[in-house]
């Protein structure tokens, strides 16, 4: 473990621009292929025998589901290192919301595990098929307002996020607007979500463009270009004399 | 190089004024938690007949939990020149509790699909879909019981780093301790909810006066000390 201990800023960009991407990757496919190919919205039985007949993709989407949220751990931890020369405050509220929004997240997950649990035949003397599936939609039929919860948290890390993209010197100042534009879409979403769900119906799929558009750049960009070296040393080094002179 | 420092936008803030920004955020807190506790209905019946104002109280809650991330933060960085360790610890308790009070509110939103929609009413009847509302209700309700468990540590060890500071009156730190002790009870849901006059007020009056104080007053500055690596 000694080479993480003592990656570069650019080494540390590389590997938070790979597992941005694995979070990017994996989450088109766990929130958006899977449901999109198993639920049939406002059909109980048909998603219910879909669950049944692709039990084996459902249960990938979980894995990937697990799996993003578990790289948002050590993502939030690289971004801590890169960010806290430029302003330590904003940079720990980054890694706040990062940690918060990812354990809502996960913790949102229980509900993709319902229909598994009420399929395994256990059930059935008590509840008549049509209750199972009916029981089993709910948490389906929760999961977009669920995500929406942890929308709100991630939406407020995007912020954060951009405007430290933004100040850094040492990455591009466009990633940070556009980052800070896709935060402003998850905020936007998220809200509808809860206040007028009809309303935030009609923003899809447009209002998740600029996030990927935000989130998709500052990924790439980390990966391929890194970070300017130098610039990030300058400003460690103004950091530095800022500690000194709080003292 | 490029920017001074005190040219620098990012130019270290004074002390007084992060104190100042720690109260405002901490004041945002108060308003939208308050209102969203007032307008957001309890029981299952409430939330059929006020369905626009549950969807708002929810909504001001999350951004009341958004605001307690970011006071944590402000919080760290005002006592870790106290004690790192402890800062750093009382941040995490508070941190879990944000998780956990966020997750609960996850079971708040399935009353909302469950009512009204013809797929559960064609298969439950309207008492059995007021029974399963209430029970997501009420399961909502007992993990904000347990996140107040993690609140109620955080509050003793934010009131210890007060006691311990020298910039902010011991007063705050003794009232914070009680408050986080008393927010304890709730390890027991049902002894604290027959009290819980003698649980809440104690709780608002200390973040209340912290909240004031650090708004009004900000901190000493000349007791606070500069911010170790």
């Amino acid at each position: 473990m000694r080479w993480i201990a003592e990656a570069s800023p650019r080494q540390l960009a590389r590997i938070a621009g790979g597992l941005y991407l694995i979070v990017i990757l994996g989450g088109a496919f766990a929130i958006g292929y899977v449901p999109g190919t198993i639920v049939v919205p406002g059909d109980p039985a048909a998603t219910f025998h879909n669950i049944q007949a692709h039990e084996l993709l459902y249960r990938l989407g979980l894995v990937a589901h697990i799996t993003i949220l578990a790289c948002n751990v050590p993502l939030a931890l690289i971004f801590w290192d890169l960010f806290k020369v430029v302003n330590r405050r904003l940079a720990l509220l980054v890694v706040f919301f990062t940690l918060v929004g990812t354990a809502v997240e996960g913790a949102g997950l229980i509900n993709q595990f319902v229909p598994v649990v009420l399929l395994d035949g256990h059930y059935s003397a008590a509840l008549t098929t049509a209750q199972l599936q009916a029981l089993s939609y709910i948490p389906i039929d929760s999961l977009e307002a669920g995500y929406a919860v942890s929308t709100v948290f991630f939406g407020f890390y995007g912020l954060a996020l951009g405007y430290l993209v933004f100040r850094s010197t040492f990455l591009p100042r466009w990633v940070g607007v556009l980052l800070a534009i896709g935060a402003v879409g998850y905020l936007t979403y998220g809200f509808a979500i809860f206040i007028s769900p009809g309303f935030a119906g009609n923003l899809v799929p447009y209002v998740q463009l600029p996030s990927l558009l935000g989130e998709g750049s500052f990924c790439l960009w980390l990966l391929i270009a890194g970070v300017n070296v130098q610039r990030w040393k300058e400003n460690a080094s103004t950091a530095a004399s800022r500690l000194e002179w709080a003292r | 190089m490029e920017r001074t420092l005190q040219g620098s936008p990012l130019s270290p803030l004074s002390p007084r004024s992060r104190a100042r920004i720690t109260g405002a955020v901490y004041l945002l807190f108060f308003l939208t938690a308050i209102a969203g506790g007032v307008v957001t209905p309890g029981t299952a019946k409430e939330v059929v007949a006020h369905e626009a104002l549950f969807r708002v109280g929810f909504a001001l809650s999350l951004v009341s939990t958004v605001c307690y991330v970011a006071v944590t933060a402000l919080f760290y960085q005002l006592f870790r020149s106290v004690s790192r360790s402890v800062a750093l610890v009382a941040a995490f308790f508070s941190l879990v509790g944000c998780a956990v009070g966020a997750a609960g509110s996850l079971f708040q939103l399935a009353p909302l699909v469950v009512i009204g929609d013809a797929q559960y009413s064609s298969v439950f009847d309207v008492t059995q879909l007021q029974a399963l509302t209430q029970m997501l209700l009420d399961l909502g309700a007992q993990t904000g019981s347990i996140a107040l468990v993690f609140f109620g540590v955080f509050d003793i060890l934010i009131g210890y780093l007060i006691f311990k500071s020298g910039f902010l009156p011991r007063i705050l730190g003794v009232l914070m301790v009680i408050a986080g002790v008393l927010w304890l009870i709730f390890l027991s849901p049902p002894l604290a909810n027959h009290f819980l006059i003698f649980v809440e007020v104690p709780g608002f009056v200390a973040e209340l006066a912290l909240m004031l104080w650090l708004l009004i007053k900000g901190i000493r500055v000349e007791k606070e000390l500069g911010e170790p690596a």
